[in-house]
């Protein structure tokens, strides 16, 4: 186990590596120009040539990588002088159109998107495992069949659809949401019941979509499950029914679920784009999205790119191991 | 009188002829049992026809997706009359703001959203057949390699790369001189989702393969001297086909509705063309005003995607009775 785990430690660092490389990489070579977009229609070519220095980006792409994850580690000064600005470790970058550090702007939205995560998170498992099982149970009767419509109903309705429809027939229109509240972060340990009002649409949003996956895989993973040996070898000794869907069914038809569960969480914590910005919810996704779309405010595309990255791959380490001490079969296989 | 049953018996299934019924008879027969496939097979069609036929069907309601008409909003730029203009010259209303014909541009529309779809789908499933059956079948150090490359895809935040990278790569398309505007637009969004959508296919189609590959036939095939390439063509290929044409119906409607969530974002095809997620996102704008103009649009492609999916499940539970089910 402990072999296992320094060899997945160290993929998981490669891979970080890696796809921090890359991503450094492509918007390197992109042909967008970000110091030509930092002073607007006045541009001189000096100024643009200051700006190209302050910013970072008169080095080739390697140096600017390496300046990139020694900020990480101890924190960089970004400019010179006067104008100079520390940012201390882990520093992402200095957001020259803010004026802020990239760690500041996401310790700011990273509590929105997280809320977002957990909170469709629970609401998506719940309603998807128990739906899934009931069909499973109920198979062909009007449950199994209830649960086929919603399930279709669910996959087929894009995000945007679902969340525009619901913002503004719903929340909007019976006065469920004030307009002028949306967009504000409220934290839970100040005033709970705000902060359930302003995300409780979102997340309903979000579950719609993920929850109608859960149930066709929770019911198909019960069904295959129940037909196995093991099974009938537990009803053959009379155990009931209730134990046996608990003790024996669940336990291994569930347990992919927890590697699906994993991965589609640590998705959304890289930012829930299209949902975040329905709700104008100031979390990673809206962040990244103003970035790109304002002023291609590159030091923070990065970071939120990566981050995103990062997120999924620990996601998958915390997942396989958390795998391999539930599931026997896969530790000794590896 | 046992004797004399098993005659009757034996003369019973002599006198019935034993039809033999190849693989392709006995999945169209089970589709043609299942009712819900069969309408939405009819319902996809009839979206596909619209959509191809757009230019005829709009001349013969007497509209266009590029007029502007005269006298059809009122001063504050709403549509007049009921359901944000519904009429007999104007089907499906007309566009706020402006007075184009929604009919037609929504029927417009539907070409490049099916038009980016297909070319999505058959673009991922060509690639994800090529790799996935070349890392199958030969196995050794290019499988290893493209294998964890797929997974490296899959940590990349997808959505927001194509975001992020659109413009860019637009202006470079654009550049190059391969193709223009509201061209380059649709070229750059189908290189994306073809990109992070091939992995899936691939990961399919390489686990059938090396299941397949473990066959006694291709074993036999093995034995009699045949050549890779004609395993592959001959053993392997016709095998694979049912998974492919499962996958190719089931991606449809997503690809569909990326495309709709990705012109709904700014990303993909600008005006004056027209798609799904083009008008929606400027229906928002009008929702209180005018909720047809962004309902009836949201109702089509609901129901173009609904059609597709429904049209896939019939035809995995046809192809693949044991999948699913």
């Amino acid at each position: 186990m402990l072999k296992y785990l320094a060899r997945r430690l160290s993929a998981t660092f490669l891979v970080i590596t890696l796809v921090s490389m890359s991503v450094f990489g492509i918007f390197a070579v992109l042909p967008m120009d970000p110091a030509a977009l930092t002073c607007g229609k006045a541009c001189s070519a000096p100024v643009i040539e200051a700006n190209r220095h302050r910013l970072g980006l008169d080095v080739p792409v390697q140096v600017q990588y390496g300046r990139f994850v020694k900020g990480l580690f101890v924190g960089r000064d970004f400019g010179e002088g006067a104008a100079a600005f520390h940012c201390p470790a882990p520093a992402f970058g200095y957001s020259f159109n803010r004026h802020e550090c990239v760690t500041t702007l996401i310790a700011e939205a990273f509590p929105v998107t997280l809320s977002l995560a957990i909170g469709a998170f629970v609401l998506w498992l719940s309603v998807g495992v128990s739906l899934g099982i009931l069909a499973a149970r109920r198979k062909n009767q009007w449950q199994d069949r209830a649960a086929t419509a919603f399930v279709l109903v669910g996959t087929s309705l894009p995000t945007f659809i679902s969340g525009i429809l619901i913002l503004l027939f719903v929340a909007l229109k019976f006065n469920l949401i004030n307009p002028i509240e949306m967009g504000r972060w409220v934290s839970p340990l100040e005033d709970p019941v705000a902060w359930f009002r302003t995300f409780i649409f979102p997340w309903i949003v979000l579950a719609l979509l993920y929850a109608a996956t859960y149930t066709r895989f929770t019911r198909s993973n019960v069904i295959e499950t129940s037909m196995e040996d093991y099974i009938r070898t537990a009803r053959a000794k009379g155990l009931n029914e209730r134990d046996i869907l608990r003790k024996h069914t669940l336990r291994a038809a569930l347990a992919p679920i927890i590697t699906l569960a994993g991965l589609d969480f640590a998705g959304l914590l890289g930012g829930a784009i299209i949902t975040e910005g329905i709700f104008n919810l100031p979390g990673l996704g809206r962040l990244s999205i103003r970035a790109v779309l304002r002023d291609y405010d590159l030091p923070t595309i990065l970071a939120t790119t990566i981050l995103a990255a990062v997120f999924v791959v620990v996601a998958n380490l915390l997942v396989d191991i958390l795998y391999a001490y539930i599931d026997p079969r896969v530790r000794v296989a590896s | 009188m046992a004797a004399v049953v098993l005659n009757d018996e034996l003369n019973s299934t002599e006198s019935q002829e034993i039809v033999q019924r190849t693989p392709k008879e006995i999945a169209w027969g089970r589709f043609k049992r299942n009712k819900v496939g069969i309408y939405a097979g009819g319902a996809t069609i009839f979206f596909l026809a619209c959509s191809i036929f757009a230019p005829l069907i709009t001349r013969a309601f007497g509209v266009d997706n590029h007029t502007v008409y005269e006298g059809v909003l009122n001063e504050f730029a709403m549509p007049i009359g009921p359901l944000g203009g519904i009429s007999w010259s104007h089907p499906l209303g007309l566009e706020p703001g402006v007075g184009r014909d929604v009919f037609a541009l929504l029927l417009y529309g539907s070409q490049l959203s099916f038009l980016v779809a297909f070319i999505s789908t058959f673009a991922s499933i060509t690639i994800g057949m090529l790799i996935g059956i070349a890392t199958g079948y030969f196995k050794g150090k290019i499988d290893s390699t493209i294998g964890r490359f797929a997974d490296f895809l899959l940590s990349f935040p997808g959505t927001f790369m194509i975001i992020a990278l659109s413009l860019p790569l637009v202006q470079r398309v654009e550049a190059i001189g391969l193709a223009h505007e509201n061209a380059a637009r649709i070229l750059v969004l189908v290189i994306f989702l073809v990109f992070f959508g091939w992995t899936g296919f691939y990961r399919l189609i390489r686990s059938q393969t090396m299941s397949l590959r473990e066959r006694d036939f291709v074993m036999a095939a093995q034995a009699m001297g045949a050549s890779s390439w004609r395993i592959i063509v001959k053993e392997l290929l016709p095998n694979l086909w049912p998974t492919a044409i499962v996958f190719i119906s089931l991606s449809l409607p997503g690809y569909i509705a990326a495309e709709a969530t990705f012109s709904f974002l700014g990303v993909g095809v600008q005006a004056p063309a027209s798609t799904f997620g083009l008008v929606l996102s400027d229906a928002v704008g009008y929702w209180r005003d005018d909720p047809a103009y962004l309902l009836i649009p949201c109702a089509i492609l609901i129901a173009i995607v609904l059609a597709l999916n429904l049209l896939g499940d019939a035809i995995r539970d046809a192809l693949d009775p044991k999948a699913g089910r």
